[in-house]
């Protein structure tokens, strides 16, 4: 009983957002007092999925493809990173944390202004590579978080159980290793893949004009005004990180996306 | 807890950690020592000499600085404090009702992916004097116009923006100390009902000092994040005075270029007061720790 | 004066009885233990005195008073778990002085007692430690120091020697008698080694299916079993009935049907050269090894006599290999009748 009571709360309040995104999103008139629209409408919608509207189309193909370079650079990186993190002892190994996680608590605004002019001297400035590159400087953090915690409980003894019974080095790392660490790295992907997708600003001072992605979209529909697309937008932004959860859920079982932002 | 003892050759750890630390070193490190090149107009053509704390002198001497400062740690404390506190109830309700309870951690996780912009924008909806509440208390009659609507939207308080950073971090404080009190069980917890403490003293004495540090870690990220963020009080927050990162952007994407280094100026301020407030806890914890204060 | 009574406890989880009308006491100054196997609920009863989990029907008397309807923190009885689960952010004088700071006791008070259970415990100098710079064995005498300094009017321990290795456990074992000694705390002892509970033990209580099977001193429930499942638990597996082979042995006893056993280690085993010389012929039977298991101190044999029952025998250095021919004497004064 009371543990319906608390999940129809939590329920509530985890919902309550949502709804004048989606109401906002069907309007067709919906005039200050009425409760609901008067009319309802498809209009957002075709904005957002016709040729008139295909910046927005474009600005989910950009954030897609900036999130998962992003990502996919993020786990090459920092797997091996968190491996030697979280299994080995060395000295200066604190330092060493506490350096490649320091970018977790330094916001994006103070490093990607720094950046900035260097970037344009080395041409990187509005191109889909430079983007990448100031995601990654804080994906990269996160992941080397998750993937250090996965290794701190894992026993590489079932790695050298596997080379004495004839696996290779590289069959051990995709055979044995990976598999083992695999919900460690769904977890540090959603982490990555969620952190690129919500840039703003870092995302607005590399890319300049140029990189034109969801957020950045969204940012100028606001200033518009125009209430219905930016309910259809926002819901088109949320929806393939809400699906990725959605399918990860069998992976993260009980340890979910402790620690995400 | 970390292995035992694993030894790696050098040559392997740097194998290991080589591409991740150039990254970083690169890109964040390098981020931050260019923008305090630019801060500070160094260039490698003039040396040293070009040196200069105008900028830095111009951003401490504005007289908006200390009301910026002040609204920017108004509502990066407040919000942290609001959600740390009710992410314990909510942590420790969980953990004693419906610990392994998938659907409530599947609900809760959901605001986990949904970016800061997205509720800014709902709520803006919702809160503003012509949003969904003004409209709700004017169908039963309870203001007559929006104009007679509290404002709660680029108000005084930043209501809003309060309301969205604390819907927002809630549940990542609350899954930090789900994990540790899950860990925990409620063993430690009846070892010290049956050692004669009350609900209450075993919430202080015991349930405390063991989520204690995670929920310090938490409540720091937080408190990073809402210092150091743009959009949301971009969106929701008043006119003047704004918050430093919102200044600092309106600085750096002034038409005068000479604002520019003003606002690199302040975004290095915000790094640094972030780290030592940061650093500055860290230390207070320990020197509490040693004098044998629990938590 | 009983510290402890329980009447007809029951104790349900979700549907299914774990315990059904269990009446115990312990009286001022005991070590009662409560023997059974793993998952006999033994835990489950003592969580149930301590406050931790409420029984179903039946009453709980601490010193004589009704503790049903009191939480935990309000009965004096305190649990020693089974791990120490000593508090990992308080150090040793701490940890032990933490049941007397929810009682709000003065800091000079505090200092003294956890001094005195500190020698007590043989823990002495070790106030300042940190939980995990101490060793098992420290650390459970550590946990059971924190529940001694409260002088509680019974002291519950649940299986606290199981996680130590076997040396130690010894030592804590004796340990356990002469604090009981030193301090006179009532103690109900929880476990599942039989060796254990009939050394530490006044009296012990063995627990099998959910209800308890015999009440006694030790050596009672060694020796003189209620039934063949106590004797069994005590392994003993030589449980007879008169009516069958063994009935000319037990023909001036009885002539109804009546179940019996003999501790293997009772019975006394002969080869053929020395049967000549056994005088008591009567009480011999003939018999051939099936078994024989060298399990150290003594050596396990399986004898299969008249050609259908199997009699365990127990004793030392034997010269018999399997398919010898032997003779088995029981004596009369150490067979026991089930009442």
């Amino acid at each position: 009983m009371r543990g319906k009571t608390l999940l129809l709360c939590v329920l509530v309040s985890v919902t309550l957002p949502f709804l004048p995104l989606m109401l906002w999103s069907v309007a067709d008139k919906w005039y200050y007092p009425a409760l609901f629209p008067q009319a309802f409408g498809t209009r957002a919608w075709f904005y957002v999925f016709t040729t008139a509207g295909s910046q927005i189309l474009d600005g989910l193909f950009t954030s897609f493809g900036l999130a998962l370079t992003t990502t996919a650079a993020s786990l090459l990186l920092g797997v091996p990173a968190g491996r030697a993190l979280g299994l080995y002892d060395f000295p200066g190994k604190k330092l060493t944390m506490l350096f490649l996680t320091l970018p977790i608590i330094v916001p994006p605004l103070s490093v990607s202004m720094g950046l900035h002019l260097w970037f344009i001297r080395l041409e990187l400035a509005e191109t889909f590579f430079g983007v990448v590159l100031i995601h990654l400087t804080f994906c990269l953090p996160y992941t080397i978080f998750v993937i250090r915690g996965v290794f701190s409980n894992y026993n590489p003894d079932f790695e050298a159980q596997a080379r004495s019974l004839g696996a290779s080095p590289l069959t051990v790392i995709f055979r044995v290793m990976f598999p083992v660490i695999l919900p460690g790295i769904i977890v540090a992907a959603l982490f990555s893949f969620l952190l690129s997708w919500s840039q703003y600003l870092s995302t607005l001072i590399i890319g300049g004009g140029k990189m034109l992605t969801l957020p950045i979209l969204l940012f100028s529909l606001i200033g518009s005004g125009d209430r219905p697309v930016a309910g259809a937008v926002s819901l088109v932004f949320i929806l393939p990180a809400f699906l990725a959860l959605l399918g990860s859920a069998h992976y993260l079982g009980r340890t979910g996306l402790k620690g995400i932002r | 807890m970390s292995g035992p003892g694993r030894k790696a050759s050098l040559h392997q750890l740097a194998y290991l950690l080589g591409p991740a630390l150039t990254i970083i070193l690169l890109l964040f490190g390098g981020g931050l020592l260019l923008g305090l090149f630019q801060a500070l107009d160094f260039s490698s053509a003039t040396g040293m000499k070009s040196i200069t704390f105008d900028h830095f002198r111009t951003v401490f001497t504005d007289p908006d600085f200390a009301g910026s400062i002040a609204l920017t740690l108004y509502i990066s404390l407040t919000s942290t404090l609001l959600a740390a506190l009710i992410s314990v109830v909510l942590a420790l309700t969980i953990a004693h009702w419906a610990a392994n309870n998938r659907i409530l951690n599947f609900i809760l996780q959901i605001p986990l992916t949904v970016p800061h912009l997205v509720i800014a924008i709902s709520f803006l909806l919702l809160l503003s004097p012509g949003g969904i509440f003004s409209r709700f208390f004017s169908f039963f009659g309870m203001i007559t116009s929006p104009s007679t609507f509290p404002l709660l939207v680029n108000d005084d308080y930043g209501i809003s923006i309060l309301v969205v950073y604390v819907w927002k971090e809630i549940p990542f404080i609350t899954f930090m100390l789900l994990s540790v009190l899950k860990n925990l069980g409620p063993e430690l917890s009846e070892v010290g009902a049956t050692l004669n403490g009350s609900r209450l003293q075993r919430f202080r004495y015991i349930t405390l000092p063991i989520i204690g540090p995670s929920l310090g870690a938490a409540c720091l990220i937080v408190f990073a994040f809402t210092f150091g963020a743009f959009e949301v009080p971009y969106l929701l927050g008043k006119t003047y005075p704004v918050s430093l990162p919102v200044w600092a952007y309106k600085n750096y994407s002034d038409i005068d270029l000479l604002a520019r280094p003003e606002g690199i100026a302040i975004g290095l301020i915000i790094a640094a007061i972030i780290t030592v407030s940061i650093t500055l806890s860290q230390v207070l914890i320990q020197f509490a720790r040693k004098r044998g204060v629990i938590l | 004066m009983s510290q402890l009574e329980l009447q007809n406890i029951t104790i349900q989880y979700g549907e299914t009885t774990i315990i059904s009308a269990l009446s115990l006491s312990v009286e001022n100054g005991e070590i009662v233990s409560l023997l059974g196997p793993s998952g006999a609920g033994k835990t489950t009863i003592l969580k149930t005195i301590a406050g931790l989990l409420q029984p179903a029907d039946g009453q709980i008397l601490i010193n004589n008073i009704s503790v049903n309807h009191l939480p935990a923190e309000k009965r004096d009885a305190v649990l020693i778990f089974q791990k120490p689960l000593l508090f990992p952010f308080l150090n040793v004088a701490q940890n032990i002085g933490f049941g007397l700071k929810m009682q709000k006791m003065k800091q000079r008070e505090t200092e003294r007692k956890i001094n005195r259970i500190l020698e007590i415990t043989e823990l002495k100098g070790l106030n300042n430690r940190k939980i995990h710079q101490l060793s098992g064995g420290q650390q459970q005498r550590v946990a059971l120091a924190r529940g001694l300094v409260l002088e509680p009017a019974i002291l519950l321990l649940d299986e606290p020697l199981s996680n130590l290795d076997a040396e130690l456990r010894q030592q804590m074992r004796e340990l356990i008698q002469t604090v009981q000694q030193q301090t006179g705390t009532t103690m109900l002892f929880v476990t599942h080694d039989q060796a254990e509970a009939l050394a530490i033990s006044d009296r012990v209580c063995l627990l099998l299916d959910g209800s308890l099977r015999q009440t006694g001193r030790p050596e009672e429930l060694f020796y003189s079993p209620a039934d063949p499942e106590v004797a069994r638990f005590f392994g003993c597996d030589n449980i007879f009935t008169t009516a069958d082979s063994f009935r000319q042995q037990s023909d001036d006893v009885q002539n109804e049907q009546k179940m019996f056993t003999i501790r293997p280690e009772d019975i006394e085993i002969y080869s053929s050269d020395q049967q000549r010389e056994t005088a008591s012929h009567q009480h011999l039977f003939e018999g051939t090894v099936t078994g024989v298991v060298f399990e150290g101190r003594l050596t396990k044999l399986t004898v299969k006599v008249m050609a259908k029952e199997h009699v365990t025998v127990l004793c030392s250095r034997p010269a018999f290999h399997i398919g010898q021919t032997v003779w088995l004497r029981m004596p009369e004064d150490r067979i026991h009748f089930f009442p």
